[in-house]
């Protein structure tokens, strides 16, 4: 037994030198062994694999083929975030069967589905378990915040490419990686469009109700500091947060109350059924009919579904709803519909068209190793259901456009509808590339 | 309405409070306490009658929500809500008399700790047979109109709703009380609380009454959880999870058994959570009080808003030094019923089972080298998982087996140790045996000051108290980064600037994305940078990994077995079979317990730091209680007071979740039934168990604690009382009891 | 220490179970070297007594010398390492573990403190030289070497009896509280019992709490008859046998 260690240097390291990934070791012994470990009897390299398959270390050709990829979902199946976990598996399925159907794309996606729950600790199980048990070169899902910036990390780790659901802004930004490639809408071009609507309201005095973790902590951010840049008048009269899982919102109104006769608005910077309870408790004392509420979210059908009545008048930053009739939307809604029997939503969208675009990549670069799709997917525009959208290559965020909307009462049923108040395309909502803090 | 005399009294009390709590404030406080009072009551009554720390609890209220869920969905928010506000809590007192009679019965004269076991086992079965039933998408509970909406009164909006839970609520409780303060039943459950020989020995069958305050408690949580849920507008699978522990907090503060207790506690923890803590209050302005005096007073007051969560469990602990029987409770006499450690070994000799330890550590040694032919479920990540948390039940089994004491806060030692590795590896040094070693001091020292408060109480005090100090780690994780950043901004010893840069926790993401080297000073090596090759096979990263860890785990268990070997180890074992006579010897058994508890959480911590350099992230679910109450089951399930079994217990635990996630597992079955026609149900049926593995685990445990108490090792032993080939005389009752009358 | 101070001495000892006092105000003596015996009807308050002695309760009032000093407050372990021994009715001994272990950990007790913090804490108590031997010795005392490794909780009674007085015996105790050693058993067994106690206690200060009058005219230096928690009388077993009041209380409490 020998021990084969790899080292340009002196055999020294430093502290927080940048750690050398193991694929790129094994690549480099494999070569590396057989001129200068010859003859030594254990010693030998046999780690080249054709792209991705397994990490564990070594094994080699695990049987697949390019014409089999192996995609990861990992999705919050249970807790607060199930209903749109659902939604998104849901486009992500149709846009799978639609590959494996089609002659254009040479290779078939194999599917191992993953519950995170909310907890970044069965996410990142999940993602590993993805990749080591079922060798999965490529991962989508997860729609909290928290959960999708510990994927990202795995995703950098094992070198595969990640194309998460999650909104919060420093995922592609200052926790960004070239694994990482987003088709959701962030939080930093919806709060381009909210804050510009809202200046051009005069609404410049804000309360913060915000939801105490990633997600909550980014809408806060994004919406404070273009407001500051945008309005001099802009004060920030006061922040309240709550627990992500609280089921109480009663003392954060009490608070909220003390503020609504200064503010012009209060901003809410929450999702899925968090947002859910602070509307119907928000409704359930009169704060609605006091002072206007804006959202990132409210116009998911599943936070108009849940919280019924007490969603009615609120405005919301709008990623996507299934009436425009950009790109190939309307055949992806009539394909949905056919399909779930429902109409697709946010999430039902970003499913669908990350794996499409994943796909695109994959086709192009041919290969199924993840650093070959890695390579060809920056820059690369793709026919989506907004238009042609590409991944931005300074930070891998998609160009989608992004509008400002209403929820209003419906002409029939409970669920309100949305009527879309402004619109702002892709390119216009990005933020310049040196604002991002991402580097790649 | 009564809404004039409503409105005066608003107005009296407006004027009482308006300078240090408003009104509406009072309202967000009660409306939560009157929901603890109806939890608490019927938790608090139950621990009193029978000494029954019920985890389930939280469950049954979720069932309240999620049966009225299911009834008012179809008939409609009007007649719909009264029908639920009925028939769902009979359904869940149902469930409880259920419970009682085939779960809890059995268990009776038992150490009560057996009963924590067997309700955290109930805890997963429920809540999964919750996500069989009605999924995991939100529901919601529809109100009356009229219950719903603001109402105007004093010239300030209300929730109607609020009204309706205060007044529901309380007429409710008060109903309870006046049944357990006038009739014969009530006489009965009272006296029963306070002593139950005594009740006995008039002659009156108390067990038979257990069943109706079971079913009366459980209906009780039903009724809180319907008419809170449906306030706050959803109803998720988890909302049983999250309010258990308050109340728990609440019964301990109140005193356990005692419903005047759970009523003061319940109404004041909503009041100091909703009314006082969550705001904030003014400065304390006092005539007569210098303003300096007050100052300390209004500095600890004004820092109330950012320890929220945290107060309570502060109190819950200052609560269990001092006046561990809590406001109204008595002292309860402490049920010592047989604590049933692991067994003798039955057919396996000593030798024997040297051997059996000895191949299984050298396949275990083997399964990275065929890592790619192993089936599936059985992967060397699952195998790394099981044995980080071998060591943890390892540690765990360390002070409960051998000491008696069942810490329900052991996630504490497992979030330390995986937190500050996590903070060092981030922050200052990539040096794992530095982040390790920091990680194993700060562990021992916390197991110490932890365990000098709480040795001093005893079976489920300790329990309580070690939860208490573990919970509040907990929420502390998410503000301690705040903290810095505040404490480096209001002194000059260090930077605002530099805290910021420091994540010492990173908040509610945690910390990822941090890796190690193994050396110090800079010197060593990663384990992703060197290979060991053996023939077609290349150890490196993970794999390497894989060896510290197997290497660190064998040496955690021979080093815990050598202690148990030395003088140290014989006083444990002699605290475990007869602490009473243990004095009488000469030795303070609180000295050797405490001794134990540091050993234990320094293992335990190994097992967290081992956690974070595997998985290169610690988030605050590290430390959260069901981790705590997880690595009890695995001790239990493995069989405690052995070392060896808990580590079986922790691969049990991860190998049945992998099983029975493994839909393969369930091919044949398939394959059989289709002969017969039936593939399709059976197909069915393995989706479902493969989908709520945590229903058939949590079936298992309790199975276990019912049946098998001893766990895994005994199985050898039962084996061979089966088939009876020789006489035995270990078999021969012993007789731990000491009595001197 | 001054020779002329009793082994043990208690001044006004009370107990009081919420109202009910169970012990009254005793005031007792042992001499260094006395077997004393502690007799009374059922509820007369020995255990209450034994127990007030060994630390097992703590007094309501009044005071308890050993040796002479006030050991009133301290608990049961630390009056044990200053060289007091107890003895339990039942037999009180580590029933999972071997007889050997039982006797073991009894003898450790008094060694511990000669140990580093590592010998302590990892050698295995196998390998200590000095513990053995002594436990050796005391397993031949007790004529229980032959059964040293079986489990005690195995042991017929007779056996766990004599386990048990080995085990005060390993703690080398200058004063040995019994608690009903003979209690259950038959005339032969009794006989060995006290035969034992006598033969490898003959040093010791001994105080008895018995049932059997006869065994404890018998074998008794003085006795303390306890009633209604107050000594009724005192004195050697002739002056016992004689006194009018004992006989009262024991005829009337035995007709109650």
């Amino acid at each position: 037994m020998h021990i084969c260690q790899y080292r340009e240097s002196d055999g020294m390291r430093t502290d927080n030198q940048i750690q050398k990934k193991r694929r790129d070791f094994l690549k480099t012994t494999a070569a590396g062994s057989a001129v200068a470990l010859t003859g030594l009897s254990g010693c030998i390299g046999s780690t080249d694999d054709d792209g991705g398959d397994g990490e564990d270390g070594g094994t080699t050709d695990d049987g697949t083929d390019f014409d089999e990829v192996t995609l990861g979902v990992l999705e919050p199946f249970t807790g607060d975030f199930a209903e749109l976990a659902t939604e998104r598996n849901q486009g992500e399925t149709l846009a799978i069967d639609q590959v494996n159907a089609s002659d254009e794309y040479d290779f078939e996606f194999n599917v191992a589905e993953y519950d995170t729950q909310l907890s970044s600790e069965d996410g990142v199980q999940a993602a590993k378990d993805a990749i080591e048990s079922d060798g999965a070169q490529f991962l989508t899902g997860a729609i909290s915040s928290s959960v999708a910036l510990a994927i990202n990390e795995v995703a950098a780790n094992q070198q595969v490419v990640y194309t998460p659901g999650a909104a919060d802004v420093s995922i592609t930004g200052s926790n960004c990686n070239e694994y990482v490639f987003r088709f959701e809408t962030n939080t930093a071009q919806i709060a381009e469009v909210t804050t510009q609507w809202l200046a051009d309201k005069g609404w410049t005095n804000l309360h913060y109700q915000i939801a105490d973790y990633a997600y909550g902590d980014s809408v806060l951010e994004e919406v404070d500091s273009r407001m500051s840049e945008r309005s001099g008048d802009y004060e920030r009269l006061g922040t309240t947060r709550s627990a992500p899982a609280a089921q109480n919102f009663d003392s954060a109104i009490t608070e909220i109350e003390e503020n609504v006769d200064a503010a012009d608005a209060l901003v809410v910077g929450a999702t899925g059924g968090h947002l859910i309870r602070f509307l119907v408790q928000a409704a359930g004392r009169g704060l609605k009919e006091d002072i206007p509420i804006v959202t990132t979210t409210g116009s998911f059908r599943v936070v108009r579904g849940g919280a019924g009545s007490a969603a009615y008048d609120v405005y919301s930053g709008t990623r996507y709803v299934p009436s425009i009739d950009t790109g190939t939307n309307p055949q992806f809604v009539e394909d949905y519909q056919a399909e779930y029997d429902a109409p697709p939503d946010n999430f039902s969208r970003v499913g669908y068209g990350s794996v499409l675009m994943l796909a695109n990549g994959i086709q192009e670069a041919g290969s199924k190793d993840p650093d070959d799709v890695r390579d060809v997917l920056p820059g690369m525009t793709h026919e989506t259901i907004f238009g042609d959208v590409a991944f931005r290559e300074c930070d891998q965020q998609a160009s989608n456009p992004v509008w400002m909307g209403q929820n209003v009462a419906p002409e029939e049923g409970e669920t309100a509808a949305v009527e879309l108040l402004r619109n702002l395309d892709g390119e216009a909502a990005q933020p310049a590339c040196d604002t991002t803090g991402c580097e790649l | 309405m009564y809404a004039g005399t409503i409105q005066s009294m608003l107005d009296v009390l407006s004027a009482g409070t308006a300078s240090f709590i408003s009104v509406q404030e009072l309202l967000n406080g009660l409306t939560v306490g009157m929901v603890y009072v109806l939890l608490a009551s019927g938790l608090s009554v139950i621990f009193g009658v029978m000494h029954v720390i019920n985890f389930a609890h939280g469950e049954l209220y979720a069932f309240g929500a999620y049966f009225a869920a299911a009834i008012v969905t179809p008939l409609g928010g009007g007649t719909g809500f009264y029908v639920a506000l009925v028939v769902a809590p009979l359904l869940v007192g149902v469930m409880g008399v259920a419970i009682e009679r085939f779960t809890v019965r059995p268990l009776y004269g038992r150490d009560p700790l057996y009963h924590i076991l067997l309700t955290f086992g109930l805890v997963l079965v429920l809540n999964d047979l919750i996500k069989l039933i009605w999924g995991t998408s939100p529901r919601r509970i529809a109100r009356p109109e009229y219950l719903t909406g603001p109402i105007e009164m004093v010239g300030m909006t209300f929730s109607r709703y609020s009204f309706f839970i205060i007044g529901f609520g309380g007429a409710l409780a008060l109903g309870v009380w006046a049944l357990l303060k006038y009739t014969r039943y009530g006489l009965i459950i009272r006296a029963g609380a306070q002593d139950r020989r005594m009740v006995r020995n008039l002659g009156i069958s108390i067990d038979r009454y257990y069943s109706l305050v079971f079913g009366m408690g459980a209906a009780l949580a039903a009724v809180a959880g319907l008419i809170f849920t449906a306030g706050r507008g959803q109803v998720v699978p988890g909302i049983g999870f999250d309010i258990i522990i308050s109340a728990f907090v609440i019964v301990v503060l109140g005193g356990l058994g005692s419903f005047r207790g759970a009523v003061v506690g319940g109404l004041g923890v909503g009041l100091l959570q909703e009314s006082i803590i969550r705001p904030g209050v003014p400065d304390l302005q006092l005539p007569l009080v210098p303003e300096n005096v007050l100052a300390p007073v209004n500095m600890v007051l004004g820092l109330l808003p950012q320890l929220e969560g945290m107060v309570i469990f502060v109190l819950m602990i200052g609560v269990l030094i001092f006046r561990p029987r809590g406001l109204f409770g008595t002292e309860f006499e402490e049920d010592s019923g047989e604590l049933l450690t692991g067994s003798s070994g039955g057919f396996l000799t000593d030798s024997g089972r040297f051997k059996l330890g000895i191949a299984m550590i050298g396949l275990l040694a083997l399964v990275p080298l065929g890592s790619g032919m192993l089936p599936s479920p059985l992967s060397v990540r699952l195998i790394m998982t099981m044995l980080t948390w071998g060591l943890f039940a390892l540690a765990l089994d360390f002070i409960m087996g051998y000491t008696g004491l069942v810490s329900l806060g052991h996630a504490l030692f497992w979030g330390i140790g995986a937190y500050v590795s996590g903070t060092v590896l981030f922050n200052f040094t990539e040096s794992a045996f530095v982040a390790a070693g920091v990680a194993l001091l700060v562990g021992g020292l916390v197991a110490w000051i932890v365990g000098y408060f709480s040795i001093r109480v005893h079976g489920v005090y300790f329990a309580m108290i070690t939860l208490a100090f573990a919970e509040l780690f907990h929420t502390s994780l998410t503000k301690i980064d705040g903290w810095a950043v505040g404490f480096c901004e209001t002194t000059p010893v260090c930077s605002a600037e530099a805290a910021r840069d420091i994540q010492l926790t990173g908040g509610s993401e945690g910390l990822f994305g941090f890796s190690s080297y193994w050396g110090l000073g800079g010197v060593g090596v990663e384990l992703e940078e060197i290979g060991i090759f053996l023939g077609p096979v290349t150890l490196t990263g993970d794999l390497l990994l894989y060896y510290i860890i197997l290497g660190v785990v064998v040496a955690s268990f021979f080093i815990t077995r050598r202690m148990l070997q030395s003088p140290f180890g014989a006083v444990l074992k002699g605290i475990r079979e007869n602490e009473q006579r243990v004095r009488f010897l000469g030795y303070d058994p609180t000295v050797y317990k405490r001794r134990a508890f540091v050993v234990s959480g320094i293992f335990a911590t190994l097992a967290g730091v081992i956690f974070a350099l595997n998985e290169s992230f610690v988030s605050p679910e590290a430390a959260e209680w069901l981790k705590s109450g997880e690595v009890v089951v695995m001790v239990i399930l493995g069989g405690m007071g052995t070392l060896f079994g808990p580590i079986l217990g922790a691969f049990t635990f991860f190998g049945l979740e992998a099983l029975l996630q493994e839909e393969t597992l369930f091919g044949p079955f398939i394959w059989a039934g289709s002969l017969v026609g039936l593939g399709g149900p059976i197909e069915g049926v393995s989706a479902t168990v493969a989908e709520r593995w945590r229903l058939f685990l949590g079936s298992t445990f309790v199975l276990f604690v019912v049946f098998l108490p001893r766990g895994l090792v005994s199985v050898p032993e039962l084996v061979q009382q089966r088939v009876p080939t020789r006489f035995d005389p270990t078999n021969v009752p012993a007789d731990p009891e000491g009595g001197d009358d | 220490m001054a020779t002329d101070d009793p082994m043990l001495r208690t001044d006004g000892l009370v107990k009081e179970f919420g109202n009910f006092a169970a012990i009254d105000g005793v005031d007792i003596a042992v001499q260094p070297g006395e077997f004393r015996s502690i007799i009374g009807p059922n509820g007369a308050g020995k255990t209450t007594m034994f127990n007030l002695i060994s630390g097992g309760l703590d007094a309501t009032e009044g005071a308890v010398y050993f040796d002479g000093e006030d050991v009133t407050d301290l608990p049961p372990e630390e009056r044990i390492q200053r060289g007091m021994g107890r003895s339990f009715q039942i037999s009180n001994i580590f029933g999972g573990l071997t007889v050997r272990e039982n006797v073991r950990l009894a003898v450790q007790s008094r060694m511990r403190d000669s140990y580093s913090f590592r010998e302590a804490l990892f050698k295995p108590t196998g390998r200590y030289d000095d513990i053995n031997d002594e436990t050796d010795e005391i397993l031949g005392r007790i004529d229980l070497a032959d059964i040293a490794e079986e489990e005690a909780a195995a042991l017929p009674y007779g056996d766990k009896r004599r386990l048990e007085i080995g085990v005060v015996l390993a703690t080398e105790p200058e004063l040995v509280l019994f608690d009903e050693p003979t209690a259950g058993m038959g005339p032969e067994e009794t006989q060995s019992t006290i035969d034992l106690i006598e033969e490898v206690l003959v040093e010791q200060t001994l105080i008895l709490v018995e049932h059997d009058i006869e065994l404890v005219m018998e074998i008794s230096d003085m006795i303390t008859v306890l009633n209604h928690g107050q000594v009724l009388a005192e004195g050697t077993p002739e002056e016992i046998a004689d006194n009018q009041d004992v006989q009262d209380a024991y005829l009337g409490g035995m007709t109650e």
